[in-house]
């Protein structure tokens, strides 16, 4: 099933320089993705950012217009057979056939798979709690996810592609998906490539993150060395700003009157000199959350007043 | 927008543009062909005029386009658009005129044209008349899925407007029978009007018949889509028993077992009343939906379900190809078996009800296999092939991410969908032999249908044609659906009609100008030619791409092989009674089988696929 | 063994465990000689990374908290006496260092807060 001589840091999912585009609007903009094997990957993004569309790249359910997708070193379209028995799917909108029962969705899905393992899909299903007989229409949303995440698990896939796994649901499901996935990248050699707008789900499972914003990728790399290479700095002022500060090397201010605070990224020291000349000292210092640092990142302002006055005339 | 009113109609008209363009073409072509009809009867009649002698122009007889000999006017109505079977292998259009004197030559060429458009011009009219309806029925339903069968979707969205009940409907169905009535009433005026009569009892279209059945028939029709959205597969039963129910009334003027004059009165009466109640019951229906009633009834879902239950899979698929297989069927193969077998249902249960009347069992055997035959070959079966595509309701035909993304190459999704279309076609006709049959034989007229059937020398070999018809309408255009870049139901539809249609004609073309036979052939000769190297590159693209094993194209071309060589066979047999020769039937027997679009479903699979 | 792991902690997940297990070592709570759970039932059970866990337990052994024996598990030191005594200290000097902090804020002095720790120290005496 699994190669075992294979390397630690081969490369399961290489795509580069991927672009895309839809009519007049850019999906996927030179699109640079690394992932190795036994891995997991995160991958953040609001709605729209082009999380799904790269996964469809990735499975060949859309042909790179400019650009390549390799998996397992195959290409996804020339190959759907190869690529596609070593990879479990879960899809955004779960469309399972709605008319199959649950038992019949698991003896369809197996035949497809010769590494179907049919203890552990049984094992998964009383786990999960689902009823043989239910058809898929009548399940709950809950339910539905995990009967999608029970097919795209129990063969046993070397590499496992979640889109927004737990978009919807409540957090008890939320947790059991989690679970599952942890359960996988714990066995030897398996490989998880997941997409969430759910950050603290991408902080506790994540080994590797890439943030994506109107197709691009914004920023890519370990988890534990993005957070310690992002820090947020509380300055206080000797006399009350009207308008944020401008430091160089702060990605986002916000604060008002006296105190301001700004997230960072890498030179500590750097900033600091440029408070200091600003005439301000350092209150305080903490780490940054993976939220912060997205929002920051991401969102749209570069500074926050939080006393905005008015423009001066 | 001022009132409801106004902005639901702007809706209904925003979100139709194209059906009503549609619409406003149909009628202006047909109103072109009937121009045209009647300006080769006015020369007739011009000629005829001139000559000094009476009698010598072709009696009424020869000129009716209906031929008295069958039964109902529906097959007429088919053939002069699609030629018939023994048309296709070689004949003549038959005239019961009696010998004449000799005629001045351009009477005879008006006489002939005239008979030819008068035909054209009735047939197509009666079609697009049809279509045209059918296109009504599903804009003002307000349904949120255009599809013509297995409707997704109500106007749910609507119906949580703040907007009293009774407007909600008013609105809607007024507007819908009064375009309806006007649609009718248009076509009856300019296009039907300069048409020779088609009626055996009337003299001209009955209006009145028609301009309360059409309006019933549409008011009925919204409001099963209205009241029932919580049971699709009872109101889809419903709709299509409407429909039918519909166009059976719309032809009793046509027949002459209806005893029509003497039920005209009760029929129109009966019309009206329904016409009136149909509000009633649309607002008490939609008013309980409203409020969340009626949504669902759980004993009867329990109920389905157990039954569903008995159905289910228990067994393990023993490879990808048979799991495949078997979705396809389960998906959408059982509910167009289910529909086949309502519609027949309907069949059966109106000729019993003429029996109940008196008629003899001999007599209806027209009215059982004639319409069962023209549902089955030119409905039936070209909604299969659309339906086998997609999922049934959905505007476009994409396959879903979840099938998609299983380890199956494309030409095996491709060949899956292929096999359960041809095997459920099958048990379609299956279904339709056996149930005439089980029905000949409970009226204990076995025998003599039998006769019936087989006392035409050559009729199992149209029955055979007719097969093979269906099966190349199967096939339709399988390839371009399954591309899934194109809309499904019903835009797919009308152009399968044209392109059929268009064949028909040139078929007919060519008929009926025998000395341009060379012509055909070297035509004949270049479609085969161009349909075999679209094959075979197909074929060899698909290899190449690894979409398709071997043994698929070597099974594929095999049986068309087959196919055609028995074909081949047959024809011989046919050439007997015809004027075209072999030279040409042969090659033509080439064109019959489908491998071209076999060919090409792989590649289509392929786009849809991976986008 | 009862962890608890919060993401927006601001402080990383493998040093929210290295710590917490440090104070349950340190408090008694975790024997020496005994168990840790093994990494991926642990990762299951947090619902982490297991190369967190992983982290997390390479960096306790690195500190002598722990020991992995001949593949079959990793245990709680047994020279854990004076480390023990080390690890308290270490986990009431965090402390201090807050106390201390949150008193010049407040601006109170030495003295006082002295004063303060010694009745609070009585009181909890006395009702014990």
């Amino acid at each position: 099933m699994n190669s075992p001589t294979s390397p630690p840091n081969e490369s399961v999912i290489a795509v580069g320089g991927l672009s895309r585009r839809f009519k007049s609007k850019l999906a996927l903009d030179a699109v640079n993705l690394n992932v190795e094997r036994g891995q997991v990957f995160g991958l953040v993004g609001a709605n729209g950012a082009g999380k799904t569309t790269l996964i469809k790249h990735v499975l060949g359910l859309f042909k790179a217009e400019s650009g390549s997708v390799r998996v397992f070193g195959l290409d996804p379209v020339a190959d759907p057979v190869g690529v596609l028995s070593r990879v479990g799917f879960l899809s955004e909108d779960r469309d399972l056939p709605g008319w199959m029962r649950v038992d019949e969705l698991i003896r369809y899905t197996r035949a497809f798979h010769r590494n179907w393992d049919a203890a552990y899909a049984g094992q998964l299903r009383e786990q999960f709690q689902l009823d043989p007989a239910a058809r898929i229409k009548q399940l709950s949303r809950g339910e539905l996810a995990k009967a999608g995440l029970l097919a795209a698990l129990a063969h046993r896939p070397e590499l496992l592609v979640l889109d927004e796994p737990s978009s919807g649901l409540d957090p008890v499901v939320r947790r059991e998906m989690l679970e599952a996935i942890v359960r996988t990248v714990a066995d030897e050699g398996r490989t998880v490539f997941f997409s969430s707008h759910l950050l603290d789900e991408i902080e506790r499972v994540s080994d590797r993150v890439a943030m994506m914003a109107g197709g691009r990728i914004v920023l890519q790399g370990r988890l534990d060395e993005i957070l310690e290479a992002h820090f947020r700095l509380t300055l206080r002022f000797p006399a009350p700003l009207r308008v944020p500060p401008m430091l160089a090397g702060a990605l986002h201010t916000t604060g008002e009157g006296l105190e301001w605070t700004a997230l960072c990224n890498g030179a500590r020291g750097e900033l600091v000199e440029a408070a200091a000349k600003l005439g301000a000292r350092v209150v305080s210092e903490t780490t940054a959350s993976l939220d912060e640092i997205f929002l920051a990142r991401v969102g749209g302002e570069r500074s926050v007043s939080l006393n905005p006055q008015p423009a001066a005339k | 927008m001022n009132s409801p009113g106004a902005a639901i109609a702007w809706e209904i008209w925003r979100k139709n543009r194209y059906g009503f363009l549609l619409l406003i073409i149909f009628f202006l072509v047909c109103v072109g062909l009937s121009q045209r009809a009647r300006h080769y009867s006015a020369l007739v009649e011009k000629f005829t005029a001139e000559l000094p002698r009476a009698g010598t122009f072709m009696s009424r007889e020869g000129t009716r386009p209906s031929d008295t000999r069958r039964g109902a006017t529906r097959q007429d109505t088919a053939r002069a658009i699609i030629p018939p079977p023994d048309l296709l292998l070689g004949g003549e259009i038959r005239y019961t005129a009696p010998p004449l004197p000799p005629t001045p030559p351009e009477l005879g060429e008006a006489q002939l044209q005239a008979n030819y458009w008068a035909e054209f011009a009735t047939g197509w009219s009666g079609v697009l008349l049809g279509l045209s309806l059918l296109i009504s029925l599903v804009v003002f339903a307000l349904a949120e899925s255009t599809a013509l069968r297995g409707f997704s979707g109500v106007p749910s969205r609507l119906f949580t407007l703040p907007v009293r009940t009774g407007q909600l409907i008013a609105v809607p169905m007024a507007m819908g029978t009064s375009f309806v009535a006007m649609l009718y009433f248009a076509w009856s005026r300019l296009v039907f009007a300069s048409l020779p009569s088609i009626f055996p009892t009337d003299a001209q279209m009955p209006d009145g018949y028609f301009l309360l059945l059409l309006p019933a028939t549409l008011a009925w029709f919204q409001t099963f889509v209205w009241i029932l959205p919580g049971f699709p597969k009872t109101r889809a039963a419903l709709l299509i028993v409407l429909i039918t129910a519909a166009a059976v009334l719309s032809g009793l003027p046509f027949g002459e077992l209806s005893r029509w004059p003497e039920r005209k009165a009760a029929l129109i009466a009966i019309y009206a009343a329904s016409l009136v109640m149909a509000p009633f019951v649309a607002w008490l229906g939609v008013a309980r939906v409203r409020k969340g009633e009626w949504r669902d009834w759980p004993a009867l879902t329990a109920l389905m379900d157990r039954i569903a239950n008995v159905f289910s899979r228990r067994r393990d698929f023993t490879s990808p190809a048979s799991a495949l297989f078997w979705v396809e069927c389960r998906r959408n193969g059982r509910l167009a078996l289910w529909g086949l077998a309502v519609v027949m249902a309907f069949i059966f249960g109106l000729n019993a009800i003429a029996l109940l009347n008196g008629a003899r069992t001999a007599d209806l055997y027209g009215s059982v296999c004639g319409p069962i035959l023209l549902f089955l070959v030119f409905i039936w079966t070209p909604v299969l092939g659309l339906m086998i595509c997609g999922d049934c309701a959905s505007r476009r035909l994409p396959v879903s991410a979840f099938q998609a993304a299983l380890p199956v190459a494309d030409g095996e999704l491709a060949f899956s969908k292929l096999k359960a279309m041809v095997a459920v076609w099958m048990g379609g006709w299956l279904m339709a032999v056996l149930g005439v049959g089980l029905w000949a034989v409970a009226n204990g007229e076995l025998d003599a249908w039998l006769n019936n059937f087989l006392h035409e020398p050559g009729q199992e070999i149209s029955l055979i044609a007719i097969g093979v018809l269906s099966l190349h309408v199967l096939f339709g255009l399988f390839p371009l659906w399954l591309t899934g870049r194109v809309p499904g139901l019903p835009w797919s539809f009308v152009v399968l009609l044209i392109a059929y249609a268009g064949l028909g004609n040139i078929i007919g073309w060519f008929d009926r100008h025998p000395n341009f036979r060379d012509a055909a052939l070297l035509l004949i000769g270049f479609a085969g030619a161009l349909k075999l190297s679209v094959a075979v590159v197909s074929f060899r693209l698909a290899l190449k791409r690894k979409l398709v094993r071997r043994g698929f194209v070597f099974g594929s071309v095999s049986i068309w092989i087959v196919g055609t060589a028995f074909l081949v066979w047959l024809m011989p047999w046919n050439v007997d009674q015809h004027i075209w020769d072999a030279t040409l039937m042969l090659p033509f027997a080439v064109l019959l089988f489908p491998i071209a679009r076999i060919a090409l479903a792989p590649l289509a699979m392929a786009m849809n696929r991976h986008r | 063994m009862q962890l608890h792991i919060s993401p927006r902690d601001g402080v990383p997940i493998y040093r929210q465990i290295v710590n917490q297990v440090r104070y349950l070592v340190g408090s008694g709570r975790l024997a020496p000689g005994e168990e840790l759970p093994p990494i991926r039932v642990l990762a299951e059970h947090l619902v982490v990374n297991p190369n967190t866990v992983a982290r997390a337990y390479a960096e306790l052994e690195h500190a002598g908290i722990v020991a992995k024996r001949h593949g079959s598990g990793t245990y709680v030191s047994d020279n854990g006496s004076p480390l023990k005594r080390a690890e308290k200290l270490k986990i009431l000097t965090q402390r201090a260092d807050a106390l201390v902090a949150e008193a010049q804020h407040l601006e109170v002095e030495l003295s006082e807060l002295l004063d303060l720790i010694r009745e609070r120290h009585r009181a909890m005496q006395s009702k014990e």
